[in-house]
């Protein structure tokens, strides 16, 4: 006899050459064999059909947190106003939220940053960075920043231009990260420190890198569940003078998510962001992907004070992060789509990297407790509503919940201008 | 028109449920809570006398300690206790309401909350006034104690409520009877339920206020340890942990290293399931070791907590032994876990041969709430050349993980299915296989198919001490004749014989049983919910099992249309989901014509069919055509009084070689003529007449044969065999029933003559 996997029993077989489970399942008849099914029924945006830019991380490596738009098409080639030089007519602006978008949401100036440098920190060469930087910063009427004007420059893990790291796959990441930095600070300097690999001892060593060679604010927009291995690289995000950015998680409350459990970080939660007729002109809430927990592994910083969690909460602080209301970004490797809509909160990580350099101030960011001031919190949004229920639930506790005043997702809020951020 | 994909592979996607690797929670709500008032009611039913509520299962409360509890509405309980615990029961007699929300709140109280009323609830009506415990508490003599909030010091109390004592803007006083008017009127206009009252809420010593809601999540720090066999830190250990009273609230697979996982924890209970994987001296997998922790703690003390996993307390080995030859080809074993809500965690492993290493597992008790269950499963084959083929599949639960791991089949755990296979030539395979779904988790564990020679027998010994269904299939190697089966229920100690492929084969609508929506899905055929009508066969058709279904294969064309009173309504390919059509409401016919035909070349039998039938629905819909509960009716949906339609269905015994030859002179064959059901439920209507016709000349020629009724919906029909051998004469079959439906089915070549 011969062992086949033809027909269904067989395909059912198949699946037992995993030899190891260990599943959760829903009661029957009303499971789904894969993903999550619970909903979040805060959330007023409609789900958008997206795709992780970064798959799932194995132990000691992490996954960025970019969440690719699929139904976002828009081509490439340079949009808006610039467009007429090449085609002797305007084109119209790609869709998702623009640099003046996120500034109107924000309240914030379009100058400033000038003597900051913003780093970012990937996985692998991006081939074509600088490249579509140049496409986005020139639609949206932003200075250029390149290589040759001394504003854009790209480093390997060692910190030399040279060799390029192999291609990670993480393009649309480093599109991501370089757009919102520019979206939040357009005359900031900005360096891509590209890491070797994947793995977290890479990642934090290019950190390292991105300090050493001057950066004033890092941005990290990638993560992995926290474990034994996490504490041994809080070093590397520890570096005070200088702002470091953590995303929070594209996966809802759970377990936390290092880099963002450091102390020594600010950790970026998720929003959905949608225009409103209110004073504000937007409405946001908390949005279900975005990562939140309480840390095992990492002690509670005596400035964080919530009740519930004795460890390191996160988040700190938050900004857009729904792919549904998410950001324009432009990419072309990798699989790019040109103009395309990316969410997760690796949007939300540079962009408040880049607010905090656009307050000039990352000396008062060595940790993220100058968010948790009082005058502070009166500088932020305080996001409410909408929870990050996806899988785990907190029963409808802070840390699952955007509610008045501080919580997970959102942390203390988002960028109401710049007085919480140095401004 | 709607089209549908196929049903029947979702029966697929539950069978491989519980083979998916990876964590997630699916599409379960978040427990009820104070702020969070059940969206289901209770409705009492409608006759006279009284309705249990909420109920122990023990005797009527009768007795002098039952007490007489009246709602602000006039509704009336008694409350009392039995073994311990309240038994609540509405006297439907003195029912006002037309339905009550019933809630149990972490204090022990029982509410009960007439429907009318919930949109007031925290907007003037307190939910203590519904208190039925606390209402018991507070007597009264026919009087509820209440305290008002008047958002204006001169407002006046609506009738009904009589005031005691005023101080400021908060009154005290009771309601009386008339109460129940008011209250019922007022809650069926819109805006404020009372004009100047805030609030009215039960005034009484007794009352146990509400919990409120404020969410309360302190989570404490918890260590996971490991230990490895020698005692040390372990490196080879996958460990899953999960809050056993919600796993909303946590289960997650723990990132170890060193043998340490820290995580932040709510109070309360917890299982861990370890697996440890040892290694031998050259770093190759050496055994499995399953380590089953319940009933753990976390307290709300905030204080630290270690669970302690020690792989050396796994030491019973788990074997399986069968009375025939034998080797293992696969085993699984796997501990789960479920919560109250359904909720589950499970951790195993899943072994294929020849790399099956010995699994040893920590005997442990049942969960002592909630559900647990162990199951293992063994799936044994004969040596080669055994003639006929064979192979043992026996899966065993239990909710304990038990002491002795040894498992063995006996005659009375087991079934033996002799499988049939017909086929018109020497020298095929075909691709025989089962899946097990368990009874408890209904997702299946294992499922194996072989290919075996065909035409052949090939005997199945499946494991029956388990209870569950199975799933069985059947499919030609490099051919296009594969069927699958119902779910089939084998009883231990018997032997089935199950023939497959046996012609004719055309298309049916199939007599469907073991439905049970808690171990497959079984989507309605052909069914009707209110102005829906959704109609399809039993896949392309099926062979002499009625329990059997075909998926066509690459050469099969197939094609139906669908007709209302003569008006077209929608066409199909047969196995394109159906057809689903908005219909008037009524009585009407329905004419369906279906064509299928398919290459000869690898199956020359029945390979060219037409059937033309003819139903009628009735104006009103009857409780014996409605399909069994969850069952789901149109486009995946369970629809509440589903209609199954009142199709016939012909079921042919034509008695062959394994070749598919009639070698007497004279053949036979018995016909069954019923209608589409699901479990007995389904038009009863009993078959009024049955025509055989045989042609020997490719249909230009019929001959009528001889057809006898034997009981009730069943009839022989006898005819010689006067064609040449090796002819393949066809069959065509008309049937009508009492209620005015008909079918008509040609086959071509359904059998060949030996």
């Amino acid at each position: 006899m011969t062992f086949t996997s033809s027909t269904r029993s067989r395909t059912v077989a198949g699946l037992a050459m995993a030899a190891v489970t260990a599943v959760l399942v829903a009661t029957p008849g009303t499971a789904n064999a894969t993903g999550s099914g619970a909903t979040n029924g805060a959330t007023t945006t409609q789900a958008a059909p997206v795709r992780d830019v970064c798959g799932t991380a194995e132990p000691g490596y992490a996954r960025c947190f970019a969440e690719l738009r699929t139904d976002v098409q828009g081509g490439v080639g340079v949009r808006g106003m610039a467009a007429a030089s090449a085609t002797g007519h305007a084109a119209s602006l790609p869709r998702g939220l623009g640099p003046a978008d996120l500034r109107a949401a924000y309240k914030l100036p379009a100058t400033g940053g000038e003597n900051q440098t913003v780093a970012i920190v990937d996985a692998g060469d991006a081939p074509t960075a600088e490249a579509d930087l140049a496409v986005y910063r020139s639609t949206y009427g932003l200075p250029p920043c390149t290589t040759a004007n001394g504003c854009f420059t790209k480093v390997n893990q060692a910190g030399t231009a040279s060799p390029p790291p192999s291609n990670q796959g993480w393009s649309m990441e480093v599109a991501l990260d370089l757009d919102m930095v520019s979206a939040a600070c357009p005359n900031c300097r900005i360096i891509l420190v590209e890491a070797d690999s994947a793995s977290s001892l890479d990642l934090a060593e290019s950190v390292d890198t991105a300090v050493r060679l001057g950066a004033t604010e890092v941005s990290n927009s990638y993560g992995a569940t926290e474990s034994g291995y996490s504490p041994t690289l809080a070093s590397h995000y520890a570096h005070p003078g200088v702002a470091i950015t953590v995303s929070s998680g594209d996966s809802g409350y759970g377990i936390a998510s290092a880099p963002a459990i450091y102390p020594s970080v600010i950790a970026v939660g998720g929003t959905s962001l949608t225009k409103d007729s209110s004073a504000r002109g937007y409405a946001e809430k908390a949005w279900s992907g975005a990562g939140s927990g309480c840390s095992a592994w990492i002690a509670k910083p005596a400035w964080q004070k919530d009740r519930h969690c004795p460890g390191r909460m996160v988040s700190d602080v938050s900004a857009v992060a729904d792919p549904a209301t998410g950001p324009a970004i432009y990419v072309t490797a990798d699989g790019g789509p040109g103009w395309g809509i990316v969410g997760g909160t690796s949007a939300s990580a540079p962009f408040i990297a880049g607010v905090i350099a656009l307050g000039g101030h990352p000396e008062r960011f060595a940790d993220a407790s100058s968010l948790y001031s009082a005058s502070a919190r009166a500088g932020l949004y305080d996001v409410v509503g909408g929870s990050n229920v996806e899988s785990m639930d907190c029963g409808g506790d802070y840390q699952c919940k955007a509610v008045a005043g501080y919580d997970g997702p959102t942390g203390n809020g988002s960028p109401k201008g710049l007085s919480a951020f140095g401004g | 028109m709607s089209r549908r994909p196929h049903h029947r592979w979702r029966r697929h996607a539950l069978g491989a449920l519980s083979l998916a690797v990876g964590l997630a929670v699916t599409g379960v709500g978040t427990p009820a809570s104070a702020a969070d008032i059940p969206a289901s009611a209770d409705i009492p039913g409608q006759a006279a006398g009284t309705v249990r509520t909420t109920a122990t299962g023990a005797a009527d409360p009768t007795g002098p300690a039952a007490t007489a509890v009246t709602l602000p509405t006039g509704d009336r309980f008694t409350v009392s206790t039995t073994g311990g615990k309240p038994v609540y029961m509405i006297d439907s007699t003195e029912q006002h309401s037309p339905a009550l929300a019933t809630l149990r709140l972490p204090s022990g109280d029982q509410y009960a909350v007439p429907y009318p009323l919930l949109p007031h609830l925290g907007h003037g009506l307190d939910l203590s006034l519904f208190d039925l415990d606390a209402l018991r508490r507070a007597g009264g003599g026919g009087r509820i104690p209440v305290r008002v909030v008047f958002t204006d010091g001169a407002a006046q109390p609506p009738a009904g409520l009589t005031l005691t004592s005023v101080q400021g803007t908060t009154g005290v006083g009771y309601l009386t009877p008339t109460f129940s008017d008011t209250l019922r009127a007022a809650a069926t206009g819109a805006g404020p339920l009372f004009s100047g009252v805030a609030s009215i809420s039960l005034d009484t010593p007794g009352a146990v206020p509400p919990p409120v809601m404020t969410p309360q999540y302190a989570l404490h720090p918890v260590t996971v340890s490991a230990t490895d066999l020698a005692g040390r830190p372990a490196q080879n250990v996958f460990v899953t942990v999960a809050d056993t009273d919600s796993m909303r609230s946590f289960a997650a697979q723990l990132p170890m290293v060193d043998g340490i996982a820290k995580v932040q924890l709510p109070a309360g209970h917890y299982v861990v399931l370890a697996l440890f994987f040892d290694q031998d001296d050259k770093g190759d997998p050496a055994a499995y070791r399953l380590v089953d922790m319940d009933n753990l703690t976390v307290p709300a003390s905030g204080a630290a907590t270690t669970f302690d996993v020690d792989e050396r307390a796994s030491t019973t080995p788990l074997t399986f032994s069968t009375p025939r030859p034998s080797s293992t080809f696969s085993m699984s074993a796997s501990a789960s876990r479920m919560d109250s809500s359904g909720l589950s965690v499970a951790a195993g492993t899943m072994q294929i041969a020849p790399n099956i290493l010995p699994f040893y597992v920590t005997p442990t008790p049942a969960a002592p709430h909630g559900r647990s269950r162990f199951l293992t499963q063994w799936f044994n084959i004969a040596p080669k050349n055994a003639s006929p083929s064979y192979w043992y599949d026996a899966p065993f639960g239990s909710p304990e993980i038990p002491a002795d791991g040894a498992y063995r089949i006996t005659d009375a755990n087991t079934a033996t299915v002799r499988n049939h296979l017909y086929r018109t030539s020497d020298g095929h395979l075909d691709a025989l296989g089962e899946g097990f779904i368990d009874p408890v988790f209904g997702a299946g564990a294992l499922g194996f198919g072989f290919l075996v020679p065909a035409p052949d027998d090939a005997i199945q010994y499946l494991g029956a001490g388990d209870g569950g269904n199975w799933l069985t299939d059947n499919g030609e190697f490099g051919g296009d004749l594969n069927a699958v089966s119902d779910p089939v229920h084998y009883d231990g100690g018997k032997t089935y014989d199950v023939d497959w492929m046996r012609g004719p084969i055309a298309p049916q609508v199939g007599v469907h049983h073991n439905v049970d929506p808690k171990q497959s899905v079984l989507p309605c055929v052909a069914c009707q919910a209110g102005d829906q009508l959704h109609f399809s066969f039993n896949l392309a058709g099926s062979d002499s099992d009625p329990a059997h279904a075909f998926i066509p294969g690459q050469s099969w064309s197939t094609h139906m249309t669908l007709s209302r009173d003569g008006t077209e309504l929608g066409s199909s390919a047969l196995d394109d989901g159906g057809i689903t059509v908005k219909v008037p409401a009524g009585a009407a016919t329905y004419r369906v014509v279906a064509d299928t035909s398919r290459s000869p070349e690898l199956a020359p039998l029945s390979t060219v069919t037409h059937t033309d039938l003819t139903f009628r629905t009735a104006a009103k819909p009857t409780r014996g055509n409605t399909l069994p509960d969850g069952e789901s009716c149109l486009d995946d949906t369970v629809i509440a009084g589903c209609q199954i339609l009142p199709v016939l269905n012909l079921t042919y015994d034509l008695p062959t070689d394994p070749h598919g030859r009639g070698t007497a002179d004279t053949q036979s064959m018995n016909l069954t003529v019923d209608h589409l059901g699901y479990d007995g439920r389904g038009s009863n209507a009993p078959a009024k007449t049955a025509r055989v016709e045989v042609s020997f000349d490719g249909g230009a020629t019929w001959t009528q044969a001889q057809v006898t009724s034997t009981s009730q919906n069943h009839f022989r029909a006898t005819w010689a065999n006067s064609g040449a051998k090796g002819s393949t004469p066809w069959l065509r079959v008309t049937a009508t029933d009492a209620i005015g439906g008909s079918i008509t089915q040609t086959v071509t070549n359904a059998y060949a003559i030996g």
